[in-house]
């Protein structure tokens, strides 16, 4: 991929996961938890960074280095959509620690009750869903196509 | 593909994932509705790891808890959950809670606060629902969990804080570290709070933003749950 695609994308991806409240994204990018001990130097100086600047930032770093600002990026969506693609079998497994023979079955999909108090949608499927599985085989992809001199490796994308 | 087109891609998907036709819900709003069912799971467990075995469970009605109107406790939207020990609790999300006026006057008023998982010891579900109308207050509470699953800013800690005055009033008996002690939810003891309700700040990883030092003082503690 050549630098100027690479800014390109991701001046565009940065614009599309803060326009459709994605920016939980930048999560994803902010330091974790060994930076703790920071916590009183940062009240100080104001530094703090938060998900959504974390994100907004990247637009500065790609003027100098627009590969790597990329990788950072699809780097923490791919860890933020694959975490949300757990949820589902995470809450099954720890449901079933308390299903007994004895009990009627608990359910194990995630739904919600609508603002109606009738309809219902099923959280579960949603974090299951094929759109979710696209999302995660075109960022891995991506990520994998930065490096290449040009942007013939785009061309395969096609077929996700 | 050409940049154009690898847009367009993305534009459908991120347009599908956010596209949920019966709930006014986008993806991210979909993904901290399922982390908080994910919560109360774990939070089960936890409850089961400290009061021992569990004897009986009882499922909310046609399977479901998560409420997107929302406040109102109500059991047929509810674990209960018996331990062999005796200790029977209810496991909730998204309830608005009253706030130290109610439990001074023992009477529901004064302003509401919501939390993301609460859990109520059962003796006192029934003035939770026939003198407080389904909206628990301080002397109601067990425990409660606020779940991150998102974003993360400064405010939240202040919003934690927000929540530890609604429901307690503070001493200043304990300025020093806290002992870990296994009986505890989550190893943490409540020692400035009162009424001592734990309250935990709930996030997929550990973040920078939680001082640690302000929350001992307050009785808060954050904890990771993926």
């Amino acid at each position: 991929m050549t630098e100027t695609t690479a800014r390109d994308l991701l001046s565009y991806l940065v614009n599309t996961f803060v326009n459709n409240d994605l920016s939980d994204i930048g999560t994803y990018l902010l330091p974790g938890e060994n930076e703790q001990s920071q916590f009183a130097q940062n009240v100080q100086t104001e530094s703090f960074t938060n998900s959504t600047s974390a994100i907004l930032e990247l637009q500065r770093d790609a003027i100098t280095r627009p590969r790597d600002a990329l990788r950072r990026l699809l780097r923490a969506a791919q860890e933020y959509f694959n975490w949300a693609a757990t949820i589902p079998e995470a809450y099954s497994q720890a449901i079933s620690t308390f299903e007994a023979s004895d009990q009627l079955p608990i359910n194990k999909s995630i739904e919600l009750l609508g603002r109606d108090q009738e309809s219902t949608t099923n959280v579960s499927d949603i974090l299951r869903s094929t759109q979710l599985r696209q999302m995660q085989r075109l960022l891995v992809t991506l990520s994998e196509r930065i490096n290449d001199e040009d942007d013939s490796s785009l061309n395969d994308l096609d077929n996700l | 593909m050409t940049l154009p087109q690898l847009k367009t891609k993305f534009n459908r998907l991120v347009r599908e994932l956010n596209n949920n036709k019966k709930i006014d819900m986008g993806f991210s709003t979909i993904v901290a509705s399922g982390y908080e069912a994910l919560v109360l799971a774990q939070v089960m467990k936890e409850y089961r790891r400290v009061y021992g075995r569990v004897s009986k469970v009882d499922a909310p009605a046609q399977g479901i808890f998560l409420n997107q109107k929302g406040g109102q406790f109500r059991t047929e939207r509810a674990f209960r959950v018996s331990f062999q020990s005796g200790a029977v609790f209810f496991f909730a999300t998204d309830i608005e809670l009253f706030g130290l006026k109610s439990k001074i006057e023992k009477r529901p008023c004064g302003l509401k606060f919501e939390a993301d998982v609460v859990v109520i010891s059962e003796k006192h579900i029934d003035e939770v629902l026939d003198l407080f109308g389904g909206y628990p207050g301080p002397q109601h509470l067990d425990a409660v969990y606020e779940c991150k699953s998102g974003k993360y800013d400064k405010g939240q800690l202040r919003e934690l804080l927000g929540l530890r005055r609604h429901l307690s009033m503070l001493r200043e008996n304990f300025m020093s570290l806290r002992p870990v002690d296994a009986k505890r939810l989550h190893h943490f003891t409540c020692l400035n709070a009162s009424p001592a309700i734990p309250i935990k700040m709930v996030r997929p990883k550990l973040e920078k933003f939680f001082d640690e030092e302000t929350a001992n003082l307050y009785d808060l503690q954050q904890l990771a749950i993926k």
